[in-house]
């Protein structure tokens, strides 16, 4: 089973709900794709393993074979490519790999490099729990790659809690796509909602089915609630908002190895997933 | 680096207009016009950026453009690192800093002086 | 050479949730004689905060798009083999996984693919009930190459500036890539807004090296400081080290925050945070070395 927990906004618990659902889950697994900016390892506190770096090719233009004819310039639609003349230079970041260059060169002039875009990371959390996660190097247009490298750990045996990147932009579609169940974790705010419906209709767009945490749950913001509700989506759970778990977190502490309480809703909310899941499989 | 048609009396900078009297666009990959100043003619040109419109990588087209019109020197406000970098391969010059409360002509002139 | 007119000042943070767009939108409650830019495109919140009448909306298109004309297409799956994105299948293109690279359409033996610049998100200029203009964007879900569209609706935020306008409030893009560097052009200050997590000075170095390199003058501000006061410290001591102003330190409140998700008027609910953001506005301005009304 594959659970990908995203989120519209970004600071409303993603990762925290995340890494609590992993922790709460014997067999797990936890991927963190967020590869701009991860942060599942400062709470989860893995022991490290292994890394391993990340390619994406690229064209290498050789300037002997080259009749500047400049085809490949004129393919090139994210303009990653510049003529200088005398010769082609390659803008690696801007690159996207997609061969368009390579093909139209009726010359022959154009060969497939390899260059690092990023690293894989393994490693085990309390000696019992996976753990993965990607850092993209700084400048790369596209996560994606990096993402979709990422997701290949996934290990049939066990249960994968992925980590999604914030927002509703291609990245996050990238992490959620193919997964069994999207948790979509908010805020009780009325950014959270605006943000929510936003996350809401990418992951309509995937086919997945999917649930809503409501993190910092307020009461007094009916809005959220009537919102769903009228929408039919389900609540899975709602967190109040608790000074101590943001005091706990701001330390890099997860709530729930402090609060027992806590931990159980984690693994009632996996039992809820298991029976969502279950039922769309059946259906 | 063969620099043999390059003029080096050519300076560019980055317009939000078409005349020397309009003023400085700070952005380098999105700025709308180009006016390119030739001091040995003492002749002003403007153009459209084809940077301006392109989904990702402005900076790598308008640096082509600046490059292929043999220009020796940029005056600008900031540059992004793709496109230092391809100005910086393509051998020019470039001078940051240039504010949009300054007209082009302004600049040029400011920039002659130093 | 003389100083624009009106001052553009950007609010920044290298993470989400810190209260960046509250910020912004207090701010903009605040200030007189302003424009307001949400440059936050993926996921624009100001409008929520400031509740203004859509005056007009403007089409975006930020990429290229590949389909197949059916009734060209010779099924002989080149398409497929060739597209490194996944993107197609069944002799169909997925547009949310489409790239645009245009690969395709070049290799198609049948110019069976139509290949063109496609809508990919909305932007508004509106207005607040003080006559304010306030431009906003919605992109369509799963889009991205927010760099061009960021450019866009500043481009046209200037061209409706009036003469008596002092500010330009931009609420930026969180992270460090090209929206970011589309947000900050031109800009006469950054506000960093951060809070006191472990993660909060490793999240503000690497938007002050973009800000430094684009020589942009810059503060922070700790949000919800009493969180966590030894990591406020923390930022606070690093300010200090390598000479960045601390603008200044809000308190968690609690009204505020019930106010907010009870629908307030914003201009009302601001009383309780009022103070501490009027001293970050007082030291911008020293920082600006200017006199405003």
């Amino acid at each position: 089973m594959i659970i990908s927990v995203a989120s519209g906004k970004g600071g409303t618990g993603k990762t925290t709900i995340a890494a609590s659902l992993a922790l709460s889950i014997k067999d797990s697994m936890y991927i963190d794709c967020d590869v701009e900016e991860p942060n599942g390892h400062i709470l989860l506190n893995p022991e490290f393993s292994s890394t391993e770096n990340v390619y994406k090719q690229l064209p290498e233009i050789s300037d002997e074979s080259c009749r500047h004819c400049k085809k490949c310039l004129q393919a090139c639609e994210f303009n990653a490519l510049i003529n200088l003349g005398y010769k082609k230079v390659v803008l690696d970041e801007l690159c996207h790999s997609c061969g368009a260059c390579w093909f139209v060169c009726p010359w022959n002039a154009i060969a497939i490099r390899e260059k690092e875009i990023g690293v894989i990371r393994t490693g085990i959390v309390n000696n019992e729990m996976c753990f993965i996660d990607g850092t993209l190097n700084i400048g790369e247009v596209s996560a994606v790659p990096l993402i979709h490298e990422v997701k290949k750990k996934i290990n049939d045996n066990k249960i994968i809690i992925i980590d999604s990147p914030p927002g509703t932009s291609c990245s996050m579609l990238e992490a959620v796509r193919e997964s069994d169940y999207c948790v979509l974790v908010t805020e009780s705010t009325p950014f959270g909602l605006n943000d929510l419906k936003l996350a809401i209709d990418v992951a309509d767009s995937t086919g997945v089915p999917y649930g809503v945490v409501i993190n910092k749950y307020e009461p007094a913001f009916n809005e959220m609630e009537n919102f769903l509700t009228s929408k039919g989506i389900e609540i899975l759970m709602k967190i109040p908002f608790n000074r101590q778990y943001a005091e706990l977190y701001s330390e890099g502490i997860l709530p729930i190895t402090r609060y027992p309480e806590l931990k159980k809703e984690f693994v009632n909310l996996y039992s809820m997933l298991t029976i969502r899941t279950l039922s769309v499989n059946a259906g | 680096m063969n620099n043999m048609n390059k003029d080096n009396k050519k300076i560019a900078v980055t317009s939000s207009g078409k005349t020397t009297d309009a003023y400085i666009c700070e952005q380098f990959g999105r700025a709308p016009y180009f006016i390119i100043y030739d001091s040995a003619s003492g002749n002003y040109s403007a153009y459209e950026n084809p940077g301006e419109k392109a989904n990702t990588g402005a900076g790598i087209k308008a640096s082509e453009f600046i490059i292929n019109n043999g220009v020796a020197t940029l005056i600008t406000g900031q540059l992004g690192d793709k496109a230092s970098f391809a100005l910086q391969s393509g051998g020019i010059q470039y001078v940051e800093g240039y504010k949009n409360s300054i007209k082009v002509k302004d600049a040029i002139n400011n920039f002659l002086n130093k | 050479m003389q100083d624009r007119v009106y001052k553009q000042v950007v609010v920044l943070s290298g993470k989400g949730g810190t209260g960046k767009t509250t910020l912004a939108a207090v701010l903009s409650s605040l200030l007189m004689n302003k424009v307001i830019v949400d440059c936050d495109v993926d996921a624009a919140n100001l409008h929520i905060a400031l509740n203004p009448v859509e005056n007009k909306s403007f089409e975006f298109s930020g990429s290229k798009k590949a389909e197949i004309d059916t009734e060209n297409c010779s099924k002989c799956g080149l398409c497929e083999s060739l597209c490194r994105f996944d993107a197609i299948k069944d002799f169909s293109v997925n547009p949310a996984a489409c790239e645009g690279c245009g690969l395709c359409f070049r290799a198609c033996p049948s110019d069976a693919v139509i290949f063109q610049d496609v809508q990919t998100g909305k932007y508004f200029e509106s207005t607040l009930s003080d006559g304010t203009k306030l431009y906003y964007a919605k992109l369509n879900p799963g889009e991205g190459n927010s760099g061009k569209l960021v450019t866009e609706i500043k481009k046209l935020a200037v061209k409706n500036i009036i003469d008596d306008i002092q500010w330009m409030i931009v609420d930026g893009p969180p992270g460090i890539g090209c929206p970011v560097n589309a947000s900050i052009a031109s800009a006469d200050f950054a506000i960093l807004v951060t809070e006191p997590t472990v993660t909060g000075v490793h999240d503000l170095k690497r938007i002050i090296t973009l800000l430094n390199k684009f020589r942009i003058k810059y503060g922070i501000v700790v949000n919800k400081y009493d969180i966590n006061e030894k990591e406020t410290g923390v930022i606070t001591a690093y300010a200090s080290e390598v000479n960045i102003p601390v603008l200044g330190l809000i308190p968690f409140n609690n009204k505020f925050k019930d106010d907010f998700v009870s629908g307030i008027n914003f201009k009302e609910m601001i009383s309780g945070i009022r103070e501490p953001i009027e001293e970050i506005i007082t030291k911008m301005i020293q920082y600006l070395n200017i006199s405003v009304n």
